[in-house]
């Protein structure tokens, strides 16, 4: 027993190589994809501008640096920093500290506009921390070039870095599973409501939806799969544990082929690059004018020794209760509508708010209570015209934009527009921000009014069909 | 519904009740026919029972708006499809035809109930609606327009919109009433009042109606349902122009085929209603005709 929760629990240093090499990927791509929406997702002219940030989450006091200042000077330099520390995390230069700064930056980029986040943020945000406490730059790294080709590396670690990484995947899902008992899933509905979600559902959606059982046993199978399958990501045998990662990698591309989730699809593949068995690396390639390349460069950077990844006692147990609180943060956390979690103390949620560890893993449960439709922002303009100054439609029109989702300027819209429809002051921030979006990007055919209807078309069972309804949800007039 | 008092024609509840054609992918049927069945304490009533507690029925759009976006159609539609009344308790549309609809969408089977026997025990009853539907895509599609006879409440001359109606083109003018109450009047573009229900007295009453505006010409007539109450004793449709019986209620047989209705001619709906009774009796006549665009 003892031998297999130590397999279980090792991973392989160049399957964490890979996993590096992925998460600066993952960053790099991130800061690429959010500067499309630079300006309403990040800048005191967007949607959530920094003085709205401290109005509505005013108890989270993580130190951010994003917070100085929502110049988009600022801010911009801070997206450009973050990519580049992206780019370094993939290099693997001075890899430990890198990691640490990457969390730090993923984290940042998280808390200074929570309405855009997507639990592939979150995914990456808790892997970059527990990475910290793993030596991922071991193998293919510029520290790796550097370091003497005669001194032998180790090719795993059992560590409570690892064991917390492991755990974190296991968390993952079991937590989903935990999340999703609840009458949609269990009633073998849920695939069918997600794929009917106007807001994430991509057109390749047809190729499922008409066929109800299969959907049923999507359904089902996901449930089953959480559980059983995360068990072989985990398994000793290499050949069981593929039996497990390719199924799950396999899962998350068609989470991303029919949903538009953008960042989901891919941050979950670290963990799974993370639990690739040794035996897929028994041929470690050597590439020497890599190597002296790298060693030049070291040269003048002079990373200084591999860590080895050895953990003080203190350090383990402190990673200990980090799991530890993690698991009792997603068990405690299943009642969406109240956020207070009986398993943990008040007083300890600034630990969940200042590692990122946040493991609300309750993804697309309670689907029929969501909102699903679409948005207009109907703008009159003052020559007299009418637009859509959110879609952008050239003249307005009241027709459903077909598909919606894809209509979308950015992945992360359907979260901002499920809460700002929700609440009582954005609104009037999301109304201001495309205003000031369109007259900036239209100087001669400026706003006069505009108006933000949810159109709400509710998917009810069956397919029935369900006409939308129109709800106005704020007004703007120029002063 | 329990009955269990006397509930006069025409101000009986009435109940709703959705009814889901399908519960697989949307995809589009058409309706080739319906028929309605009333059960009394869970048995079938027989026709003449029927007469006694049922006012009458329809089977509708819930949202005649979403249905003409749904089906890219251009004009405006009837939010009903099928009508029932006693006397008139089926539709089974010609062979090739059918009312195109989405699948999945929200239909409603509405019944108004009454009870004119005041020896009827309390007694519950249900309405059961069953509709005959084809995917085959080779129907031919038809629409629903309902056309009603008129009586004149406020106006010079029983013509809906006609300014200088000329008898020998637009036939009798219709009945002229005293307004019905709790429903509200129609206006034509002359100002007059006109209302689709009327009382009539003891004894025979003709109301012929000219029905030319209420129909959407030029199309071709396919088939007919009518909807009235009990003690019609004649009920036609004329083309004035033409001086020809297009089609005649309790004849036995329905259209003899689809006939075209003309731009420019005149169509006159012809209602009798015989009441032995020294009470006016409620009086209403509507044909609901299945249209195919020429």
């Amino acid at each position: 027993m003892k031998r297999w929760l130590r397999a279980a629990f090792t991973l392989d240093l160049r399957s964490l190589a890979a996993a590096r090499i992925g998460a600066g990927l993952v960053m790099m791509g991130d800061a690429l994809v959010r500067a499309r929406e630079f300006r309403l997702f990040h800048t005191e002219l967007g949607i959530l501008p920094r003085l709205g940030q401290f109005e509505m989450n005013p108890d989270l006091g993580f130190p951010n640096l994003h917070n100085l200042s929502d110049l988009p000077e600022y801010q911009g330099l801070l997206l450009l920093l973050h990519a580049f520390l992206g780019l370094l995390l993939a290099l693997g230069f001075r890899t430990r500290w890198t990691t640490v700064l990457c969390w730090y930056s993923q984290h940042c980029l998280m808390t200074s506009n929570f309405l855009v986040n997507n639990g592939g943020d979150a995914v990456l945000c808790c892997h970059l921390f527990w990475a910290m406490f793993l030596p991922w730059g071991t193998y293919a790294s510029l520290d790796s070039l550097a370091a003497p080709k005669d001194v032998p590396r180790p090719t795993s670690i059992f560590s409570a870095g690892s064991v917390a990484l492991v755990s974190q995947v296991l968390l993952l899902y079991w937590v989903s599973v935990w999340h999703k008992m609840e009458p949609t899933w269990l009633s073998g509905n849920a695939v069918y409501y997600a794929l009917q979600s106007d807001l994430y559902s991509r057109p390749t959606r047809s190729l499922l939806l008409p066929h109800r059982s299969l959907l049923t046993a999507l359904t089902y199978l996901t449930l089953v799969w959480e559980v059983v399958g995360t068990l072989l990501l985990i398994a000793p045998w290499p050949r069981l544990r593929w039996l497990g990662l390719l199924p799950y990698s396999f899962m998350h591309l068609n989470f991303g082929y029919f949903l538009r989730l953008g960042i989901f699809a891919f941050s979950p593949q670290l963990n799974f690059l993370a639990l690739i068995p040794s035996t897929a690396w028994s041929r470690w390639p050597d590439f020497p004018r890599l190597r002296r390349w790298g060693q030049r460069l070291n040269q003048r950077f002079s990373p200084g020794p591999l860590w080895s990844g050895r953990l003080s006692l203190e350090v383990s147990a402190a990673i200990g209760s980090l799991v530890l609180y993690s698991y009792m943060q997603g068990i405690g956390n299943k009642n969406l509508r109240n956020y207070n979690n009986p398993l943990i103390p008040d007083s300890l949620d600034w630990v969940a708010n200042w590692t990122g560890l946040n493991q609300r893993w309750a993804v697309f449960v309670n689907l029929p209570g969501l909102m699903d439709g679409w948005v207009l922002v109907e703008g009159r303009l003052s020559d007299g015209s009418v637009v859509d100054l959110f879609q952008e439609r050239d003249p307005f029109s009241w027709a459903k934009p077909v598909e919606v989702s894809e209509k979308h300027t950015h992945f992360r819209w359907p979260t901002p527009l499920v809460v700002i429809s929700g609440d009582p002051q954005l609104p009037g921030w999301f109304l201001q921000s495309l205003v000031w979006n369109w007259n900036d990007a239209h100087p001669q055919r400026k706003v006069v009014s505009a108006r933000f209807f949810l159109m709400q078309e509710p998917t009810r069972a069956d397919y029935q069909d369900s006409p939308p309804t129109t709800t106005l949800v704020r007004e703007w007039h120029a002063p | 519904m329990v009955l269990d008092r006397l509930v006069p024609e025409e101000t009986g509840p009435s109940c709703r009740a959705p009814v889901v054609l399908s519960k697989d992918f949307p995809r589009k049927l058409f309706l080739t026919g319906a028929w309605l069945t009333i059960y009394q304490d869970g048995k079938p009533l027989a026709p003449a029972q029927v007469e006694k507690v049922l006012g009458g029925a329809s089977l509708g759009l819930v949202y005649p708006q979403r249905h003409q976006e749904l089906l890219k159609l251009s004009q405006p539609v009837e939010p009903n499809l099928f009508v029932f009344c006693p006397g008139a308790m089926a539709t089974r549309l010609p062979e090739g035809y059918g009312v195109p609809v989405q699948s999945n969408e929200s239909l409603q089977l509405t019944v108004q109930w009454m009870n004119l026997d005041p020896y009827l025990p309390p007694s519950s009853l249900e309405a059961e609606v069953t509709v005959q539907v084809s995917d085959l895509a080779s129907l031919r599609s038809l629409r629903c327009q309902q056309a009603a006879a008129l009586t004149l409440v406020e106006g010079r001359r029983g013509y809906w919109g006609v300014s200088r109606p000329d008898p020998r083109i637009h036939g009798g003018e219709c009945l002229h009433s005293p307004p019905f109450p709790g429903q509200s009047p129609m206006r034509d573009a002359l100002g007059q009042q006109f209302q689709s229900k009327w009382y009539t007295p003891k004894g025979s009453q003709e109301n012929p109606c000219l029905i030319t505006a209420q129909l959407p010409l030029p199309a071709r007539l396919v088939a007919i349902q009518p909807y009235f109450r009990s003690g019609l004793a004649a009920l036609e449709l004329k083309d004035l122009t033409q001086n020809q019986l297009l089609w005649q209620a309790n004849s036995g047989k329905g259209l003899a085929a689809p006939c075209d209705l003309f731009v420019g001619h005149e169509y006159q709906l012809r209602t009798v209603y015989k009441n032995p009774d020294p009470v006016p009796r409620a009086a209403l006549a509507m044909l609901m005709l299945y249209l195919e665009a020429p």
